[in-house]
C-alpha cells in the first residue's frame, strides 16, 4: 500500500521543524546511534527505520501473516534501537501506530500486539490504550 | 501491576493487544498508547526494544475460515514522552 508514503514524508519534516520546548529536548539533540531487528516478520533486508528526534518509523516489506498454513499464522518482529539523548532528559515510549491491510472472513480474527522494554526492564507499563479506525467491512 | 485499556476497558497485562474479527477487508490503523512508569537512563545512551506481533486465529467456538485470510503490517510509527531528570 502507498497510503503510508505521505505520512512517512511528512513526519520527519514535522519533527525537525519542532523547536525545543520545556517539555522535551530539541529534535537535533537526539540521535539514533544503532538499530537491529529480528523475527520471522522482518527477515534480513525487509525493515527500514527512519528516525527524527524522538519519533521513528519502521517500514516493513514482508510482515504478513495468513491462514494458509499453520506456521504462517503468527509473525513477530523485535526491534532494538539505541539513542543518544541529551543530559538532563529521559524518555519512555508513549505510542505506537500500526498501519496495514487486513482481509479476514467471518469467524476469523486478527490480533495486533506490541510490548516494549527500556534498558532491559519489560512489563512495567501502567496503562495501555488500544484503539482502531479506518475500518472497511 | 501492568495494566492497559482496550476500548476503554482496563485490563492487566502486557503487551498491548487488539483483536478484530471479520468479515473485513481494507486498510487498518491501530494505535497503542502507553502510560509507562519505566523511563530510560538520564542522558547518554538509551536502549529500547519493541516487540510486535500479528496473528490470525479462528474465533473461539467456531471452525473459522478455510484460507485466504491475511494481515499485512506496512509500518509502525513510534513516539516517546520526555521528562527531566
Amino acid at each position: 500500500m502507498k497510503f503510508g508514503t505521505i505520512i512517512l514524508a511528512v513526519l520527519p519534516a514535522l519533527a525537525t521543524a519542532r523547536p525545543s520546548t520545556l517539555d522535551e529536548p530539541s529534535a537535533s539533540s537526539i540521535k539514533l546511534s544503532s538499530s537491529s531487528y529480528t523475527g520471522n516478520g522482518c527477515p534480513s533486508g525487509s525493515l527500514s527505520i527512519k528516525a527524527s528526534g524522538g519519533t521513528w518509523t519502521s517500514t516493513y516489506s514482508k510482515y504478513n501473516a495468513n491462514s494458509g498454513k499453520a506456521d504462517q499464522n503468527v509473525r513477530t518482529c523485535n526491534t532494538t534501537l539505541t539513542f543518544q539523548i541529551p543530559s538532563g532528559w529521559q524518555f519512555s515510549l508513549s505510542s505506537i501506530i500500526g498501519r496495514g491491510f487486513a482481509e479476514v472472513e467471518k469467524n476469523m480474527g486478527v490480533t495486533y500486539s506490541n510490548g516494549f522494554s527500556i534498558g532491559g526492564r519489560p512489563q512495567q507499563v501502567r496503562n495501555v490504550n488500544a484503539s482502531t479506525k479506518d475500518a472497511t467491512v | 501491576m501492568p495494566r492497559y485499556k482496550v476500548n476503554g476497558k482496563l485490563t492487566a497485562r502486557q503487551p498491548a493487544a487488539l483483536t478484530l474479527f471479520g468479515p473485513m477487508k481494507g486498510d487498518r490503523t491501530v494505535q497503542h498508547t502507553f502510560e509507562s512508569s519505566v523511563y530510560s537512563s538520564c542522558g547518554g545512551k538509551a536502549e529500547i526494544v519493541v516487540n510486535s506481533q500479528i496473528r490470525i486465529s479462528a474465533k473461539e467456538g467456531t471452525d473459522g475460515g478455510k484460507g485466504g485470510n491475511s494481515i499485512t503490517l506496512d509500518a509502525q510509527d513510534h513516539a516517546v514522552s520526555w521528562k527531566k531528570c
